[in-house]
């Protein structure tokens, strides 16, 4: 029974390195892209440029004089504008993480079709 | 922990047994099903296969995994060594790193093997750490629906696939891996089913199982040596055909699993399973009962675990939150204003909360609910109104913590939960200055726009005030801008404060009042498990469950200084450290240290805290008869209701007893009463005596339990707040005022009083005891005229004391004992009493005192008299006895050694 279920783990062990390359583009595509819109979320509640675009007429510090309101409207803009492009590179970011995990099987078969072919 | 699952239903099928299989091939009957429940609006099925060549097959995978996933990393790494290897190489020959171009091309080809092995190694980790299918997620609109459409197979085989589910891919692998051991161990014994018993017997082998019985008191080890001594281990004859799993054990695996889904986990664990295996195996409830571990018992514990679990997460949630907070103060919007002068005056606890400085807050959410739907309802602020010690800081706490989750009402959110210290505000300042400090606090709030302010005990600050008529006083100044509702106020306020200070001033109408009750026994215990992991990193020691709950039913009942879970959490800290010092590190703190501690604090013998003392109980007459001399009846029914109590057969919210003494003077009542506080309380400092001759008028009621809206409490209350296990003697009940004889009898009836604080006291820890001479006369008339005593009793108690007593209060005493007036005999027995305690007195002064049976003879004749009982026999010997023998011993004539001998008519003579 032993052998049997040896040879059985055996068979098994081979059809899993095939099965490998499937599930990286499946159910381990699924995890990546998860784990890379988590980053994003983080970065999202980090710099939070929704939150000042929200507010983009509200005073800030409480500055509810008609100057307070100006400074605060031009600063909120600045702002978002900048923190709207760090989110932007920060999903970059988080996108490219992904795509590096959908061309890695491909940069390794051509860097070893590279070197073993060449 | 849900309290009841209720019994799961499942249908087997008869064909295949629940195997799914006939022949090796797929039953038709049930379609490969094999054993399934309709819950949830789903199909649960079980099907994970175990025969015994499945058990080998995955014993060789795990080892097979590891190494594979061990080889695989050890592969990259080399691969990576060698590539470097060979840039090294590169480097010594051309003395310069190799640029892309010019890198060696093995080193590229390795490095390239690496990175495949190191993505092979990534897979197999996912692969083996992921369940093969998470359980279902809680949903609140499907209730457990057991009776659902489970008549027939066909009926089951018409529900689509995609409504299935095979719950075995939601047990984790040390789950599985229980079973297959118990599949194991019935199969060497040759048994044709896999019993609970032995899947009992496999889950003992698991850590998490281990330490949950070592936290019950038990090692596994020793219920291993129970099941064995039982003969349901070892090995058997081996049958040729390999066992099956039981009903019992299919009921166990979906119990476990609904178990998990009510719990809101994504996974069935060994805890699950050992749980469901105890509550579907009456064989085995019975084998752990007999070890002393009941099934309520087993469930706490493992309840214990999951607490600890659960805090771990939310400590993780809590910081997690915490790194978006500003750490400045400023709200996400950045429209706050900054509040420096508050800052001075005061303590950030969101901050605290970020930073992880709060204390977690369990058991509590009810409250905290309360308090948010107060908030979200209107403008109110809140008043949190408890005793010193009840948690209410806790739950400030609580909220502080929620606050940086997020997850609170709107008007919290994004807000700091600032705490104004009192002694920063009132010190160095006159009052007029102190209130100008907390005028500019209270603007600056009102401009921050993100503050919650939080006065802890805010009457600490109420008695400030500018001084005269018209002054200015912070109440007023307070309520003035809680009134315009700029903002929000939490306060916490003590019981007794409220009654006195809030009550009466303007605070109390711009306040919501929530009460914070001491908590119970079950929300104590939970707050102990949450807190005990600190105190057993700190201490090296680590508790048994019993340990806990003793804790708090100590805590309860004998240290009422302050409310739970404050008191039981000092006692388990004391019983630590207690422990480390007596046993050494790394030892179980149970029950009996808990006891020790509770002794040494309180003084009150073991016994009485344990009650371990059966046989004292059992021979408490004769214990009670060295003291009290005569009135068997008296001793008789006092000793029968005491041993109900003990064994708690006793209703739980009454008083332990309650009893009426009656009788003439100097017969034994109180002394009967002083033996029954040294039985039964451990001590006679344990009795609080109250002469109700001095409680004659109406007003008296309120020396009693306190007046309203005046300081300090009732001297009642507060002594039975102060020690609840004790004996309560109320000497002539009969001369107390009526309205006074109305308020005992709540107490004997409900077991509690409220004093005029608002505080509930608890009775239900003590024995009253009420004398009376109340019909002597008539008493010791009939007596004399040789009335039997069950005659005198009935006419007293249907004339007689009808006078002085209403039926009702007569009827909530547990036993009215009627102490019979003294007989020579007895004045006799006492007279040997009482001399014995003065040889004892003079033993302590190296003199021996012998007493003549004349002697005994001559003092009794001469302080008998039937009307004063036992008083005027005391007097006697002052006399007679005493006396003589302090002259002797201030003139010097009793030396050390000597023996002085007690004669007939009285004479005192030095041999």
């Amino acid at each position: 029974m032993y052998a049997l279920a040896f040879q059985k783990l055996i068979i098994e062990a081979l059809v899993d390195i095939f099965y490998f390359p499937i599930w990286w583009y499946s159910f381990g595509a699924v995890k990546a892209a998860e784990w890379c819109f988590n980053l994003f979320k983080e970065g999202n509640l980090r710099l939070a440029p929704g939150i000042w675009l929200a507010n983009i007429f509200v005073p800030m510090f409480g500055q509810y004089d008609w100057q307070g309101r100006l400074v605060s409207f031009f600063m909120r803009v600045v702002q978002i504008i900048f923190r709207g492009a760090a989110l932007l590179v920060w999903t970059l970011a988080c996108f490219t993480l992904f795509v590096i995990w959908l061309i890695l099987p491909l940069v390794i078969g051509y860097g070893f079709y590279r070197s073993l072919i060449k | 922990m849900p309290e009841a699952i209720a019994p799961q239903k499942i249908l087997l099928c008869s064909d295949c047994l629940g195997s799914g299989k006939r022949n090796n091939r797929r039953c038709k009957s049930c379609g490969g099903l094999g054993v399934v429940q309709y819950n949830h609006g789903r199909v649960l099925f079980w099907r994970h296969e175990l025969t015994r060549f499945t058990l080998i097959y995955n014993r060789l995978k795990r080892i097979f995994d590891k190494i594979r996933l061990i080889s695989v990393v050890l592969l990259a790494l080399i691969s990576w060594f060698w590539g470097g290897f060979f840039i090294y190489q590169f480097f010594a020959a051309h003395n310069s790193i190799p640029t892309l171009g010019t890198i060696p091309e093995a080193t590229e080809l390795l490095f390239l093997v690496g990175l495949s092995f190191l993505c092979y190694a990534l897979y197999r980790v996912s692969v083996q750490r992921q369940l093969l299918s998470e359980v279902e997620h809680f949903d609140y609109d499907k209730q457990p629906n057991v009776d659902a459409r489970l008549e027939s197979w066909s009926e089951i085989l018409k529900v689509p696939y995609r409504q299935r589910r095979n719950i075995s891919e939601s047990f984790t692998a040390e789950a599985l891996s229980a079973l297959e051991t118990a599949y194991d161990l019935a199969d060497k014994r040759g048994e044709e089913e896999v019993k609970p018993i032995y899947l009992f017997n496999a889950l003992l082998s698991s850590n998490r199982i281990g330490n949950t019985f070592v936290r019950l008191g038990i090692g596994p080890k020793t219920i291993s040596a129970e099941l064995e001594r039982l003969g349901f281990v070892g090995q058997g004859k081996p049958s040729r055909e390999p066992p099956r799993l039981s009903e019992e054990i299919y009921h166990i695996l979906f119990e476990a699993y609904e178990t998990a889904y009510s719990l809101h986990q994504n996974y069935v664990s060994v805890t699950e399973l050992l749980t469901a295996a105890v509550a579907n195996s009456k064989q085995l409830d019975d084998i752990l009962f007999d070890l002393g571990i009941d099934h309520q018992k087993l469930k706490n514990v493992v309840a214990w675990t999951r607490i600890r679990e659960r805090l771990s997460r939310q400590y993780a949630a809590l910081s997690h939150a915490g790194r978006f907070r500003s750490k400045h103060g400023m709200d996400r919007a950045m429209t706050a204003v900054a509040t420096p002068f508050l800052n001075h005056l005061s303590d950030d606890l969101t901050r605290k909360a970020q930073s992880g400085l709060t204390e977690s807050c369990v058991a509590r959410d009810a409250e905290i609910e309360q308090i948010f739907q107060i908030i979200e309802g209107g403008q109110h602020n809140v008043l949190l109104v408890g005793e010193f010690g009840a948690g209410k800081r806790t739950i400030i706490e609580g909220i502080a913590e929620r606050m940086v989750e997020g997850d609170v009402p709107k008007r919290l959110f994004d807000k700091r939960l600032v705490q104004l210290s009192p002694s920063s505000l009132l010190s160095g300042a006159t009052p007029a200055a102190a209130i100008e400090r907390l005028v500019a606090c209270l603007n600056e709030i009102s401009r921050a726009g993100n503050v919650i302010l939080f006065i802890n005990n805010l009457h600490e600050l109420l008695g400030v005030s500018t001084g005269g008529d018209r002054s200015l006083d912070v109440a007023s100044t307070l309520a003035e801008y809680l009134v315009g509702g700029n903002f929000l106020v939490l306060a916490t306020t003590t019981i007794e404060a409220y009654a006195q200070e809030v009550n009466n001033s303007k605070l109390s109408s711009v306040f919501s009042r929530v009460d914070i009750k001491e908590m119970d026994s079950n929300q104590a215990i939970e707050v102990l498990e949450s807190k005990i992991g600190y105190i057993e990193y700190k201490e090296k020691v680590f508790f048994a469950y019993e340990a806990l709950e003793k804790a708090v039913d100590f805590s309860r009942r004998f240290l009422r200084d302050s409310p739970l879970p404050g008191s039981a959490l000092e006692l388990i800290t004391e019983a630590a450290v207690y422990t480390r010092s007596k046993k050494g590190a790394d030892s179980l703190v149970t029950s009996e240290e808990v006891g020790a501690v509770v002794v040494e604090k309180t003084h009150i013998p073991l016994t009485a805290v344990s009650g371990d003392e059966g046989a004292k109980l059992m021979n408490l007459e004769e214990e009670m008869h060295r003291r009290v001399i005569g009135q068997d009846e008296a001793v008789q029914l006092v000793a029968s209701a005491l041993r109900r109590a003990r064994a708690e057969m006793r209703s739980q919210s009454r008083p332990i007893a309650n009893f009426l003494f009656l009788g003439p003077t100097g017969v034994g009542k109180t002394e009967l009463a002083k033996t029954i506080a040294e039985v039964y309380f451990g001590g006679e400092q344990r009795m609080i005596r109250f002469d109700m001759s001095e409680y004659q008028d109406k007003n008296s009621i309120y020396r009693l339990i306190g007046e309203p809206a005046h300081k300090g409490t009732g001297i009642l209350t507060e002594a039975v707040r102060r020690s609840p296990f004790a004996l309560l003697l109320l000497d002539e009940i009969e001369k107390a005022d009526k309205d006074i004889l109305n308020l005992f009898l709540q107490v004997m009836d409900d077991g509690r009083l409220t004093d005029s604080t608002g505080r509930v006291v608890d009775f239900t820890n003590i024995i009253i005891i009420a004398t009376s001479n109340a019909g002597t006369s008539y008493v010791q008339e009939e007596m004399k005229a040789g009335t039997s005593q069950e005659l005198i009793k009935d006419r007293l108690l249907h004339g007689e004391l009808k006078q002085y007593f209403r039926p009702e209060f007569l009827n909530r005493f547990d036993g009215i004992v009627l102490f019979e007036p003294l007989t020579q005999e007895a004045i006799k027995k006492i007279t040997g009493l009482l001399l014995k305690r003065i040889g004892k007195d003079l033993e302590k002064k190296g003199i021996k005192l012998e007493i003549t049976d004349g002697a005994v003879d001559y003092f009794s004749r001469l302080g008998f008299d039937p009307d004063f009982g036992a008083r005027p026999l005391r007097r006697v010997l002052q006399e007679k006895v005493e006396n003589q023998l302090a002259d002797l011993l201030l003139s010097g004539k009793l030396p050390r050694h000597s023996v002085v001998r007690l004669e007939e008519g009285g004479e005192v003579k030095v041999v």
